[in-house]
């Protein structure tokens, strides 16, 4: 045996890579060696799929179980929520694909059985661009291929990862092909079709397709096509896309064959990649499959804004989320997935969450005003205190206080935990809900206002969340925009906005108008008033005194009049009062704006149900291992909160910092000025020494020199522990360590130089 | 003179045998690839009397060899020979020869004397042959004109040294009859050391000359020393005193193995929401990992894959799921057909096992890299559900973006601070090339043509069937370890002839030093002298290279 390895356990082997460990009841056939461990395994808590106790275990088991169906309840329908709005925003471009699909070759008249005649041989091809989210491309081209499949239309979707080389790009096609011909046709037309394909060694080969078509032919000439999808047309070798355009070109007078080509980076990949003479082959249609992002407009129209999601999120985390989308692939399946850990974490980690079980049955229910079921089951102390403490309901308790006066109701809701939940929930909760349609409402209103400014103003919804989200309405500059547009508009214009923005209140159903805006704000009142103000412009001016139109006559002609409304100049149709009507409109929708769109932060039990964990978003998909590995090594204090490595009883180890060849002023640096983080002890790790000191060097390291410096630090450690390690466990030490930076990717060995590294990162 | 392209092929071996040889007379040999590519320059500038001096010098030496090794040289200089007539220019060979001698002297680990190699000028290996007796280690490095260093041990004085050494540099040169104004152009101390095989390194015309500066400009600051002033320390020397190391922050560590462990049931309730688990951090996460997945095992088939494995095939994990898992017996086809058959095993509706749990340690280990499409197959099924590690930190980059979607991964931060301890057991710590591990095997075998491939698989094959042969017919296996099956010499010439894989002995020969060099076969006489030869890896391990081979 070269290898004198000894293995650590079970599952670790000189000569065994894979282990496999069954069930118990199946031991016998598992290997040998696997037995001991799979009778030491314990059993897992039975009922509970991972789900702990929260509040120091402290939390009743129903409240988990509550969790758990909650979870479920939530994020089943959510999901195909978002899969229906991705299929619908898709719907359009696919439904153009199926129609070039249909029309192919229809030019062509069927001249005699099986036979197509045609000028030129020319294979209909539909070149779809679908965006660089490579990952959301297999939902679409499958949604793509049921769609071809419903209209009677025979599919094979290929994948480059089985597409290496045409005899397996014709294997996997044919397959599929079969597949689908056979689940058409009943048993007896498909029996021209079991001579060849049934047999086990196949050869496949495009005269078999001639063969399959002859016999669909036979049955039933509906002008149905053979389509190749080739959904990731990048990932397929040139060569064999090319001499598969012309192989299919031989059959295409016989076999009406449709391609269509799925490209993530241009249209100009297909004449990169293919040469002159097979593109001149294909009879070419572009089309436009990506709709990621109206997608998620949509979704967060929806989710959001609308609040079909009981979770929500704060501002920092939507952030996070956007940044994601928008910065990185334009990938809804990523989004998706974040917002679905998202929903995992708050109904896992969040105690809280059980009050969604009241939002939920609010609308199961489809209760006018908004009404907030009981709690199902009652909440203990701890979990009412919980809920006492959030800032957000103190501050609503207090605001009741100032507003009723009545102390003994306060007292009550702070000591009666029956009082509380019986009482003051669900007002709190009537009151997020309002607050949230609200919300909705303005931002339904800022897009009316929109859809009426210049197409350079106009924002994604996406965005106008995130205003809405980030921003205190006065700070935002976006509105500010949108209410320099709503001010230069003419009577008619203005008209039409007022229409719009009553139709987007009716559109919301009921609202319970004592919560959804601050200060009670009657909004349909104001809108009518509004309205009424542009009908009969001089009745409503007739308020106004006299002093007012002698000054509105002289406000057109100053100088800041100039600049605020330019328009007064040109416009001498309308009269002053129309002027002041219309002015007075623009402040009514300012002033119900400004309402409606209030921070989220004013809403009771916001800490729970906008959702705040952004950096868990982070670390969970957008991992920064190299970070990780190099804070542990680096800053092992991040991990370990030991005593020893503080240096605080260091002093005398300025030796420690002996720097390897190539280090120069830096180190010393650094131990004068923030010296205890920076030194390097005995006790740490060792390849945490080791990597500090390679930090001091360039890019060729010295293992002798680097060994030299690793033992005056390890040496030190003797001194106190006085324990004697020799000089060889010192060595085997450093080796180890460097083997460990080796395996990490920090060094690599160089033959440039005898007995060095190569330093590989850079930075801390 | 002959020289055919076959004698051109043969001169680069023979070249490295007269580096064999003087690794044969106690001078460790640490980097044997890059010996290989040094000589293939120096042959290609080599010139009849060049070479001529060098053999004689290889007899000289080898006359203190064993009688094998002066027939080997012999049979070198027949090659060599060959090769006179060429006509190269002398003032290239000449520089190369100062390269070639420091490369050769930096090759080895210095442990005892020095030697000029086959290379360097007879007046130096006079020299080389009295310093052997001092058992000092130099260092030759010839330096631009003024400066040629030389290191001999920590208390060596660098002027003394200089003087001397410069002086011997230009004997040698006067001796060849040669001008030193073109020698030595642009070889600096470390860039003759810097044999890297960018070919810049070259002397040359002004253009190429450029480019030597342009290198030589930027060299590095470090030190010359060498691992060699460390006594050697072998692999299994190694792991005894690392397994008494007492571990460093064990309460710490511990804390931080609880808070771990406390996770498993976030863990379990991800993977049943359809998440895969990745995990990465500093420390082995192979324990926790383990024991998180015997945890699983009670409800359902856990696979665990050791992805660092050195050779590990990721087909035969795959045939094995099928086996023992699906309990199905076709297993035909590639990974990826494999992974597909998986995978629609567990999409249908008809499976006898409902769900499985890939564990895969090291993910981003290099047998698996190539895998990753077909692991991401296996991921996107929605029974599946797979745990890895990744410890590289650069390990991300493996993965573009629809493989990414495909796996579906949460990430988790699982720095353990556990020494390496299973995942490097495959590395060479000691640095030491007395064993060659299989990964090392396939490393060479890689670069090699096919037929000297087939070559392999005969000795391999053979010692496969043999050691099949020694199980079956000795159920004690207790001693067994030392007497692994050796093919004679003779039979295995004869075997590669008989397959055509070589015409004459002599390409036998050559093809077999090289394997040897790269200490993939060892060879040894026996009592009455008859050679054996082996390859220094048990039955097992040899099935998984073969397999990996093709």
């Amino acid at each position: 045996m070269v290898d004198a390895y000894k293995p650590l356990d079970e599952l670790d082997s000189v000569t065994e890579s894979t282990f496999i460990l069954m069930p118990q009841q199946k031991n016998g056939r598992s290997k040998g060696n696997t037995t001991t461990s799979a009778q030491r395994k314990k059993p897992m808590t039975a009922s509970d799929y991972g789900y702990v106790q929260l509040l120091q275990g402290k939390e009743p088991t129903e409240s988990m179980e509550l969790r758990k169906q909650l979870f479920e309840s939530t994020w089943n329908p959510l999901e195909k929520h978002l899969m229906d709005t991705e299929h619908k925003v898709n719907n359009a471009g696919i439904i153009e694909v199926s129609k070039f699909v249909d029309t192919s070759y229809t030019t062509i008249e069927l001249k005699e059985k099986g036979q197509l005649s045609r000028p030129f041989a020319e294979i209909a091809t539909a070149v779809t661009f679908a965006g660089v989210n490579t990952g959301d491309h297999t939902k679409l081209f499958e949604s793509l291929q049921s769609q071809l499949t419903a209209n009677g239309h025979y599919i094979a979707l290929l994948e480059s990862q089985y597409c290496t080389t045409l005899p397996n790009m014709l294997k996997s096609m044919l397959e599929q092909l079969y597949t689908s011909i056979h689940a058409r046709l009943d048993l007896e037309a498909a029996q021209g079709l079991n001579t060849g394909a049934t047999a086990k060694s196949i050869a496949y080969d495009m005269g078999l397709l001639h063969i399959w078509w002859n016999a669909i032919e036979a049955r039933s000439s509906t002008g149905s096509r053979i389509v190749i999808i080739l959904q990731d047309f990048e990932g397929f070798p040139p060569m064999v896309i090319d001499d598969f355009v012309r192989i299919a070109t031989g059959y295409c007078h016989t076999v009406p064959i449709v391609l269509v080509f799925g490209l993530a980076t241009s249209y100009e990949c297909i004449h990169q990649s293919l040469t002159k003479s097979s593109i001149s082959m294909l009879n070419v249609e572009r089309f436009n499959l990506q709709r990621s992002k109206q997608c998620i407009d949509s979704a967060i129209y929806s989710l959001f804004v609308q609040s079909t999601s009981i979770l929500t999120f704060g501002a920092e985390a939507y952030k996070s989320l956007m940044d994601q989308f928008l910065l990185y692939d334009f990938s809804i399946t990523g989004f998706v997935k974040k917002l679905k850990y998202a929903i995992m974490d708050f109904f896992y980690s969040q105690p809280l969450s059980i009050l969604a079980a009241m939002v939920k049955m609010e609308s199961n229910d489809s209760c006018k005003h908004g009404v907030i079921s009981e709690f199902p089951i009652r909440l203990t102390h701890d979990q009412i205190e919980l809920i006492r403490m959030q800032k957000s309901v103190r501050l609503f308790l207090e605001q009741q206080l100032q507003k009723t006066k009545d102390q003994q109701r306060f007292r009550q809701a702070i000591s009666s935990d029956e009082f509380f939940q019986e009482a003051v929930l669900p007002v709190m909760m009537r009151q997020l809900a309002s607050y949230r349609q609200g919300y909705c409402l303005g931002i339904d209103m800022l897009l009316a206002i929109q859809s009426m400014s210049p197409e350079s103003l106009q924002k994604p919804i996406r965005t106008l969340h995130y205003y809405g989200l980030s921003q205190t309405f006065s700070d935002c500059m976006n509105w500010k925009t949108l209410f320099a547009v709503m001010r230069r508009m003419k009577a008619p214009e203005m008209k039409q906005l007022l229409l719009k923005l009553q139709l987007s209140i009716t559109n919301l159903g009921e609202i319970d108008w004592e919560f959804a805006a601050k200060d009670s704000l009657d909004i349909p009142a104001l809108l009518l008033q509004a309205s009424k103000l542009l009908e009969d412009p001089e009745e409503s001016s007739k308020e106004d005194t006299e002093a007012n139109s002698s000054e509105q006559k002289k406000r057109i002609r100053t100088r800041t009049d100039m600049e605020s409304r330019p328009f007064l100049l040109f416009d001498n149709e309308s009269s002053d009062q129309i002027l002041r009507a219309l002015d007075k409109c623009c402040g009514i929708v300012e002033t119900i704006l400004s309402a409606c769109l209030q921070p989220y932060q004013t809403a009771p039990l916001y800490e729970i149900f906008y959702y705040r964990h952004s950096f868990l978003l982070d670390t969970t998909f957008s991992a920064q291992p190299r970070a990780a590995v190099q804070t542990a090594l680096g800053r092992t204090e991040y991990y370990i909160n030991c005593d020893c490595c503080t240096g605080k009883s260091q002093s005398k180890s300025n030796a420690a910092d002996a720097s390897i060849a190539g280090g120069d002023g830096h180190s010393s640096d650094e131990s004068s000025d923030e010296d205890d983080g920076y030194r390097v002890m005995s006790s740490m790790h060792d390849t945490s020494i080791a990597y500090r000191l390679h930090q001091e060097c360039g890019r060729l390291i010295n293992l002798y020199d680097w060994y030299s410096a690793f033992s005056s630090v390890v040496e030190k450690e003797d001194e106190r522990s006085c324990s004697a390690s020799g000089q060889s466990e010192v060595q085997a030490r450093f080796m180890r360590a460097v083997e460990e930076m080796r395996y990490l990717g920090f060094v690599k060995s160089t033959q440039r130089k005898t007995d060095h590294v190569v330093r590989l990162t850079w930075g801390a | 003179m002959d020289s055919s392209g076959q004698d051109k092929t043969k001169t680069p071996r023979s070249a490295l045998k007269v580096r064999s040889r003087v690794v044969d007379m106690g001078l460790t040999l640490t980097a044997t690839k890059q010996g290989r590519k040094l000589h293939l320059i120096d042959n290609a500038h080599s010139t009849p009397t060049r070479g001529i001096s060098e053999i004689t010098d290889i007899l000289k030496l080898g006359a203190a060899v064993d009688a094998e090794d002066k027939e080997n040289s012999s049979e070198e200089a027949t090659g060599l020979r060959s090769v006179v007539g060429k006509d190269v220019y002398g003032f290239q060979k000449r520089v190369q020869r100062g390269r070639g001698r420091g490369g050769s002297v930096r090759g080895r680990r210095g442990r005892g004397a020095h030697s000029g190699r086959g290379r360097a000028s007879s007046s130096t290996n006079k020299r080389a042959r009295t310093d052997k007796s001092n058992k000092d280690s130099q260092m030759f490095d010839e330096n631009d004109d003024e400066e040629e260093e030389e290191e001999e041990d920590e208390e060596a004085e660098n002027s003394y040294t200089q003087t001397r050494n410069t002086g011997h540099a230009s004997a040698g040169d006067s001796e060849d009859g040669e001008e030193n104004s073109a020698l030595l152009h642009g070889m600096e101390g470390t860039n003759a050391d810097d044999d890297n095989d960018d070919g810049f390194s070259h002397n040359g015309p002004a253009y190429e000359r450029y480019f030597q500066d342009l290198h030589s400009s930027k060299k590095s600051k470090t030190s010359d020393n060498t691992l060699s002033k460390l006594p050697p320390l072998s692999q299994s020397e190694f792991r005894a005193i690392l397994a008494k190391v007492p571990a460093k922050h064990k309460g710490e560590m511990q804390l931080l193995d609880k808070l771990h462990r406390q996770q498993f049931k976030q863990w379990r309730f991800e993977l049943d929401c359809g998440f895969n688990l990745v995990f990465y951090g500093y420390g082995s996460k192979r324990r926790l990992l383990n024991s998180f997945a015997t945890q699983l095992a009670v409800e359902e088939p856990v696979v665990i894959i050791n992805g660092y494995f050195p050779t590990l095939n990721l087909k035969h994990s795959l045939e094995k799921i099928v086996i023992q898992v699906m309990q199905l017996s076709d297993t035909t086809g590639s990974v990826a057909d494999l992974a597909s058959l998986i995978h629609g095993y567990f999409s249908s509706s008809s499976r006898s096992v409902d769900s499985m749990t890939l564990v895969v340690h090291n993910i981003d280990g290099p047998c698996l890299r190539k895998h990753q499409t077909s692991l991401s197959v296996l991921s996107s099924c929605k029974s599946i559900r797979i745990l890895a590690s990744v410890d590289h930190i650069e390990a991300p980059l493996i993965w573009d973006s629809s493989t990414v979607t495909r796996f579906n991964w949460a990430w988790h931060d699982l720095t353990t601070f556990e020494p390496y301890t299973a995942e490097t057991s495959y590395e060479n710590f000691s640095g030491d090339t007395a064993e060659v591990g299989p990964r090392g095997v396939l490393h060479v075998l890689a670069s090699l043509t096919e037929n000297a491939k087939s070559i392999f698989r005969i000795l391999a094959e053979y010692q496969i069937a043999e050691s099949i042969m020694d199980d079956a017919s000795d159920t004690q296996k207790n001693g067994a370890d030392s007497k692994q099956p050796e093919m004679p010499y003779n039979n295995y010439f004869a075997a590669c002839r008989d397959q055509f894989l070589v015409s004459s002995e002599m390409t036998f020969r050559s093809q077999l030093t090289e394997f040897r060099d790269h200490k993939v076969i060892q060879s040894r006489h026996a009592p009455d002298g008859t050679e054996f030869v082996h390859i220094p890896l048990d039955g097992t391990t040899l099935g998984t290279i073969l397999e990996s081979m093709d």
